[in-house]
């Protein structure tokens, strides 16, 4: 039997825990967070099945000790050139493993006054800017993985857009995993966005190879009055890849958050995200399309904190499940006392391909305002046969029209994507994992919506 | 020539039989109307001959141009020139109209050994029927009926019927909940499509339909069987008279 992680003591990771201090240098103010992470991890443990927030997730097959340190590579450009999207016109920034790569990247002084780049450059030369957010938005209580990240990290991305800075390109952080073998890998995002400032990030997660490597990511958000950013995230790692993600975002008033996460590939995949509306007038959308047959198990938790009156959140998930996958959402949607005139929705449709498919789903609400209209809905179900019919009456073979039925539901939620590109990049991952041959190529390039 | 030849057709839903022995034959050409109460089978006898699912027929036949359709998938009959316009359309959300109609047309085309059409011609030809029935451009990138109205769903029907030019047209009560001004727009759209070598089924519970589409022969369908056929004069009888004097009256 495999001797798995229940207690601190049994993480090797953090043996290392000495080795990143000593290479910390002038980021060595980062020391207290550091250690008190580590210090949960020890105490607590890593999750298991026994946790509630971590029960449906088979988070026994996950052995963080079974996973080395990555190691530098030095990647071909050609190549990694080509796991981007066409045409995305975007600013590009490569990490490997967890690590800041230059060469790869678009020269950052080309996006002043904001801050793009390695958040290891940053921790040295903006603390002012940097320890304000660092780790002071993720609470990592009940989420021991991100704790980890945060004790372990040596490297990440650091956004900082000032006031009333407009970000016309998107950027894109392609995080590359795998690249040096079965590793984890600790990637982390700041983004701090001062009043009135825009951004569109792409997060982009891939595998290298078709290691069996674990992606321990954390992306923590501060949004500041006024300030709008738009959030495509989305995972196509190896198969048999692990893939958590934690995000995090604070919004001050009149803010706009829009997160879009697609799920598309890998072995396990967890996403947790809390968004917490602080501020009067904040508004929070987020979405996310899951995709997932044979094997494979994805789990995304989300929870939406209105702190004060007139916010706002939207959330609409979907999955599609094929084979023998297992789906998890957990969406909770807080209501603080006498946060009042709030309007949050939360829907999470689920389509089954399989008979071996399952879906678990958690919507819950907590309210503790009386003037308030929040909703939540799920959905289960397979392909409606009176669509299906309507279809076929027109002269549309049946496996066509499943096809066309089952992309169309996938489509709704990336319309959403604000950047073309990065649409239609998505729109062909997602083609290429549904069961759709028979399909038109030009399906993907036009998209179903629009022919 | 015969289009359609239906012999004694029994069919149930359920397990409960709503179709007790129809006869009808449909030349080549011709209009039928067919009408009759709620519940007298005639949404069950346009969902028969189209395929639908659920409809197990017991007795009888259905032949069409010569051939048995009976055992043919739903998009075999489609692609056999059969066309059904829907009571209650159906939604398809993600699906645009002009993506759905032009997968719909090329699988036809494909069928009967013709190229598929490019982009360009569809466009030509989707936006000369559309102007036809009178459906806004904007309608036509939306989803498969995604908001519209009660009217602009039956429009869209004889706007796919008049792209996609079926042998045998079968409309089940498109013209229910019409007002005046989209009943004329529907007429005319499937009067623009009578041919020689054309026959249309209307199912329709109201004579109305019928001052605007003038049909060669018109039967009552009541309690599973056609008890009365009979021309034009018909319905004009029926509208005056009620469906019950059908029944009174008796197959004379």
């Amino acid at each position: 039997m495999n001797r798995s992680a229940t207690n601190g003591s049994a993480v090797a990771a953090l043996d290392r825990f000495a080795d990143v201090v000593n290479s910390l240098g002038e980021a060595r103010w980062t020391l207290p967070a550091r250690e008190a992470a580590r210090d949960h991890v020890m105490n607590k443990g890593l999750p298991t099945p026994r946790d509630e927030a971590w029960r449906f997730a088979n988070i026994r097959s996950l052995d963080p000790n079974a996973f080395t340190t990555p190691t530098a590579v030095q990647l071909d450009r050609g190549r990694v050139d080509e796991l981007a999207p066409r045409e995305l016109h975007a600013h590009q920034l490569v990490f490997v493993d967890g690590r800041f790569q230059p060469e790869l990247s678009a020269s950052a002084a080309v996006l002043a006054p904001a801050i793009v780049g390695s958040l290891r450059q940053a921790w040295q030369d903006h603390r002012e800017l940097v320890e304000p957010y660092f780790d002071r938005i993720l609470n990592y209580h009940d989420n021991a993985y991100a704790a980890l990240n945060t004790s372990l990290v040596e490297d990440g991305l650091f956004v900082y857009v000032p006031r009333g800075v407009v970000l016309d390109r998107p950027l894109h952080a392609m995080f590359i995993g795998g690249a040096s073998g079965e590793t984890m890998s600790l990637p982390r995002i700041l983004v701090v966005m001062e009043e009135s400032s825009q951004a569109t990030l792409l997060e982009d997660y891939v595998g290298w190879g078709e290691h069996r490597y674990f992606t321990n990511a954390v992306t923590e958000v501060q949004l500041r009055a006024n300030a709008n950013l738009r959030h495509v995230r989305w995972s196509h790692e190896s198969e048999g890849a692990f893939h958590l993600g934690s995000l995090a975002c604070r919004q001050d008033r009149d803010s706009h958050y829009a997160a879009h996460s697609f799920a598309v590939r890998g072995g396990l995949t967890r996403n947790d995200a809390v968004a917490e509306l602080a501020g009067t007038g904040a508004e929070c959308q987020l979405s996310g399309l899951v995709v997932a047959g044979e094997n494979q198990l994805v789990d995304n938790h989300t929870e939406i904190r209105h702190l004060v009156s007139h916010t706002n959140s939207q959330q609409h998930y979907r999955y599609i499940l094929d084979g023998r996958a297992r789906g998890v959402f957990a969406g909770m949607v807080h209501v603080a006392p006498d946060a009042q005139k709030i309007d949050a929705q939360q829907n999470n449709e689920n389509l089954l391909l399989s008979d071996g498919a399952t879906m678990n789903t958690i919507p819950q609400l907590e309210i503790y305002a009386d003037d308030v209209k929040c909703s939540h809905g799920a959905t289960l179900g397979q392909l409606d046969s009176a669509q299906l019919f309507y279809m076929r009456s027109r002269g549309i073979d049946e496996k066509t029209a499943r096809n066309l039925l089952t992309y169309a539901f996938a489509s709704e939620i990336m319309e959403a994507v604000p950047v073309l590109a990065a649409r239609a990049a998505i729109a062909s991952m997602v083609f290429d994992q549904l069961p759709l041959d028979a399909l038109e190529t030009d399906l993907v390039r036009e998209g179903v919506g629009h022919a | 020539m015969t289009m359609l030849k239906i012999e004694g057709l029994h069919a149930s839903v359920a397990g409960n039989e709503i179709l007790k022995g129809v006869d009808l034959t449909v030349n080549a050409g011709e209009i039928h109307a067919i009408m009759g109460p709620n519940g007298s089978g005639k949404s069950t006898l346009a969902h028969v001959l189209c395929g639908r699912d659920g409809y197990e027929v017991t007795q009888g036949s259905v032949t069409y141009l010569d051939e048995d359709i009976l055992e043919m998938s739903p998009e075999d009959r489609a692609c056999r020139g059969i066309f059904l316009g829907f009571q209650y359309p159906v939604e398809i959300p993600g699906v645009s109209n002009t993506y759905f109609l032009k997968a719909a047309l090329n699988a036809l085309r494909t069928y009967r050994g013709e190229e598929e059409l490019d982009a360009v011609d569809f466009l030509g030809l989707v936006k000369a029927k559309a102007k036809l029935l009178q459906l806004d451009n904007d309608l036509l990138s939306r989803g498969v009926n995604v908001g519209f109205s009660g009217g602009e769903k039956k429009r869209n029907e004889i706007f796919q019927m008049a792209v996609l030019e079926p042998r045998l047209a079968v409309l089940d009560e498109t013209d229910s909940g019409l007002d005046i001004d989209a009943l004329k727009v529907v007429a005319n759209g499937v009067n623009k499509l009578r041919a020689p070598d054309r026959s249309t089924i209307i199912v329709t519970h109201y004579q109305r339909l019928l001052d605007y589409i003038v049909p060669d022969f018109v039967h009552v369908l009541q309690d599973g069987r056609i008890v009365k056929s009979g021309d034009k004069n018909l319905a004009h009888e029926l509208e005056a008279k009620g469906y019950s004097w059908v029944a009174t009256a008796g197959n004379s």
